[in-house]
């Protein structure tokens, strides 16, 4: 057990802090009031090299572990651009993690450099309107043409894609009743995302308007053979490949965005006065904040230990899961508690607390519910009967 | 129309003087007479109360509140006796009122006026007799579909078989009311306490729950009793347990007040801390909302309410008093530190009572589980 900082981990920490202060609370008050995808902080990143934080050196990224990119997120999360930030280039962290893995050379050579470069954008299509975690009952099919596939079905959730050139897309290609396991006749694609053939409608939303999420109706899109990921019929283990890295990431997203609120809260506790004293000077102020530092620090070391495991090739699905579940649940907290300790000015929107507080219901619902993440640890962990 | 309400508030505003005047009266007695270091002193003692202070009790007229002024009590209502049952649970007087003065008292009420049965409540309201009832096997009401005890009849009389559990009086019980069930229904049957099978299960306060065990036993008479007439006699007893444990969370409330007020540590009381003073505040809401509860359950059993009406009402109340006393408990050793579980210090005694308390008759859960049955959800109140 070594709890001594990492220098190269530090210095990515004070690297992102410095180029997230260019983008400060009033650029992402702004864009949460206004919209639009934040393509200058988007560049920004890719002009610093870190979209490519876990792209192998070979196609212009850094190489890094999941360890250096929960770092990048959380700072990124904690400078106050919150989910906004950390939503629009979450995707090309570690999304194309499947084709990295099973992808050919030329696929890797043809698709990873662009992303890093940030010359293009990705979105993840996974889930439907009729199969949210229940992956294996997507309807969406691809049908085998000459040279290639024929796309056709619904996604729902996609973020992203009103930008993204090309989605990586989990598609049935043999019917669930013609398989041995629901798990199979799946396949993965990265496919352009060619809106001659996907009609992309924007999902008006609580918080996070800057990184849009859309419902899509996918009606013959073509894709060619070089698109497909790996073999066909195996897209359902390509896409778990990725499931628990993205969940460290999200965790890590949830404790920088806590921080964050803990921050504005604390500050504010410190300099208003009421009775002629702070107001942070109150028990019933203090404590719940101080409260919130613990858990938001339990939170990161739980984080951290599923990133190293991942780093290492260890298996690392309950350590990933309890990140994600108890990242979110404190960040929640802390955010609550951010408002409530501003008083009527935490409901303002130049104080900035709610618009955290409406960014970190992202955290606790997606990508997997706090619900399925206990029925995981019951089932997996503590071996208790499947519940559903 | 005027002169009536006119005379219903009359009446009102007699009856509260009245009652004022009782819990006057009842405060004055404990303070004399019911010191802590009494209720200390005769922990674990046997029997477990002094008989000796029933007779005082029923000096006072209060072991006959509930009696019929025939039978030698003074016929008066449950919020009387809720004033006896405060005091005396505010001083931890270990003497069984409520089991004895309420819940003996009620089912005897129940049975068939009689010459045997208006002996024995004369006996409670003078003082010489303290019976305990037995009839439970379970925690909360007999069961009517499974009784505890069984009788049939024999020459001359009637045999008792089975097993009752948490009889109060745990020791002392001068005879004992069995409530048992034969062909014919339910009803009392008398038994001397000498040659009965007892065990006794201590518990946290120094007083005990007796087991009885039946094996053949012989009864002369039955008094017979309905099954609504049970029911509602244990709802009695019921509230006025929870009137108990209202008491006991006031008075850790109030230790734990004085405490906060007086220990001092970094230069200043301790109760000048939000943390602490936000807790106690949560305390008493909770024993507001739990006051409020027992008050109305007491006056739906002084108006006679319908069946089902005094059982939900019943039931409410001590859940709330149940829950509200535990959690009092807690926070109050919480905001003393580590002086909250000397023996000492009399704020354990009261915790003690409490945990005996709280489960008698059927705990929280228990009463939340027969409230949904007597209130099934229906679409118009669903959740």
């Amino acid at each position: 057990m070594d709890f001594q900082p990492d220098e190269q981990l530090l210095s990515i920490e004070d690297a992102v802090r410095t180029l997230c202060a260019r983008f400060d609370a009033a650029y992402w008050l702004e864009k949460d009031r206004l919209g639009g995808f934040p393509h200058d902080f988007h560049r920004a990143m890719a002009e610093a090299g870190w979209l490519g934080v876990c792209i192998p050196e070979a196609y212009g990224g850094s190489g890094l572990g999941i360890t250096e990119a929960s770092i990048l997120m959380q700072t990124i999360a904690a400078s106050g651009a919150g989910l906004s930030g950390a939503s629009a280039i979450h995707m090309n962290i570690f999304g194309l993690q499947p084709v990295v893995v099973f992808g050919s050379e030329a696929q890797k050579q043809r698709f990873l450099p662009p992303l890093v470069r940030g010359e293009e954008k990705a979105c993840f299509g996974v889930t439907e309107p009729d199969a949210g975690l229940d992956t294996t009952h997507l309807k969406t099919r691809a049908e085998r043409v000459r040279g290639g596939y024929v796309l056709h079905g619904r996604k729902l959730w996609i973020s992203t894609a009103q930008v993204a050139d090309r989605i990586l897309i989990l598609t049935r290609t043999t019917p669930i009743e013609q398989c041995r396991k629901p798990t199979q006749g799946m396949t993965l694609f990265y496919a352009p995302l060619d809106r001659r053939y996907v009609d992309v409608r924007e999902i008006d939303k609580m918080g996070r308007k800057c990184v849009d999420s859309n419902e899509l109706a996918i009606d013959g899109l073509p894709v060619s053979d070089e698109d497909r990921v790996g073999e066909e019929g195996r897209g359902f283990e390509y896409i778990l490949h990725g499931l628990n890295p993205e969940r460290i990431l999200i965790a890590s997203e949830a404790v920088g965005l806590g921080r964050a609120a803990l921050r504005r809260a604390t500050d504010y506790a410190r300099e208003r006065v009421v009775f002629g004293r702070p107001i942070g000077q109150n028990q019933a102020i203090q404590h719940p904040l101080a409260e919130s530092w613990i858990e938001l620090e339990a939170a990161e070391l739980l984080a951290r230990r599923a990133a190293w495991k991942y780093d290492r090739g260890l298996p690392c699905g309950p350590d990933a899961n309890a990140a994600k579940y108890y990242a979110a649940e404190v960040g929640f907290r802390a955010c609550t508690r951010a408002v409530a300790t501003h008083g009527g000015m935490g409901y303002a929107r130049e104080y900035h607390v709610e618009r955290y507080l409406r960014e970190m219901m992202i955290p606790r619902i997606a990508p997997v519910s706090p619900q399925l993440i206990l029925c995981h640890i019951a089932e997996k962990v503590l071996g208790l009967p499947k519940s559903y | 129309m005027t002169g009536r309400m006119e005379s219903l508030d009359s009446d009102e505003k007699a009856r509260s003087e009245q009652l004022r005047l009782l819990a006057d009266s009842v405060a004055a007695f404990a303070a004399g007479r019911l010191p802590l270091a009494r209720a200390r002193r005769l922990r674990r003692a046997l029997p477990e109360f002094e008989p000796a202070m029933m007779a005082e009790l029923a000096g006072q007229g209060w072991t006959g509140l509930l009696i019929d002024e025939a039978c030698g009590g003074l016929s008066l209502g449950f919020a009387e006796a809720a004033a006896v049952v405060e005091g005396l649970a505010a001083q931890l007087a270990p003497e069984p009122y409520v089991p004895v003065a309420v819940l003996a008292v009620r089912l005897l009420q129940a049975a068939a006026p009689g010459a045997r049965r208006n002996a024995l409540l004369a006996g409670i309201a003078d003082g010489s007799l303290v019976p305990a009832c037995a009839g439970q096997e379970t925690a909360g009401d007999p069961d009517p579909e499974r009784p505890a005890l069984r009788a049939r009849r024999a020459a001359g009389g009637w045999l008792l078989d089975g097993e009752a559990r948490y009889v109060r009086p745990g020791s002392g019980a001068s005879l004992y009311l069995l409530l048992a069930r034969s062909e014919e229904g339910w009803a009392l049957f008398e038994a001397p306490a000498a040659g009965l099978e007892l065990g006794m299960e201590p518990q946290a306060d120094g007083t005990a729950l007796a087991r009885l065990r039946a094996r053949g036993l012989r009864a002369d008479e039955a008094l017979p009793i309905s099954a609504e007439a049970i029911a509602a006699a244990f709802d009695q007893a019921l509230v006025m347990n929870a009137v108990e444990l209202l008491a006991l969370s006031r008075r850790m409330r109030a230790l734990t007040l004085d405490y906060t007020r007086t220990r001092v540590q970094f230069g200043k009381p301790i109760g000048s801390f939000q943390a602490l003073q936000h807790r106690q505040v949560d305390l008493l809401i909770a024993e507001e909302l739990t006051a409020a509860a027992v008050r109305e359950a007491i006056g739906a059993l002084d108006t006679g309410a319908a069946a089902a009406r005094r059982a939900s009402l019943a039931c409410r109340a001590k859940i709330r008093a149940a829950e509200t006393a535990l959690h009092t408990a807690r926070e109050a050793i919480q905001m003393h530190g580590g002086i909250g579980v000397t023996d000492e210090y009399d704020l354990g005694l009261y915790v003690n009572r409490t945990l005996a308390l709280a489960p008698w008759l059927g705990n929280a859960r228990l009463h939340r589980r027969r409230w949904l049955q007597l209130n099934p959800p229906t679409l118009d109140r669903a959740g």
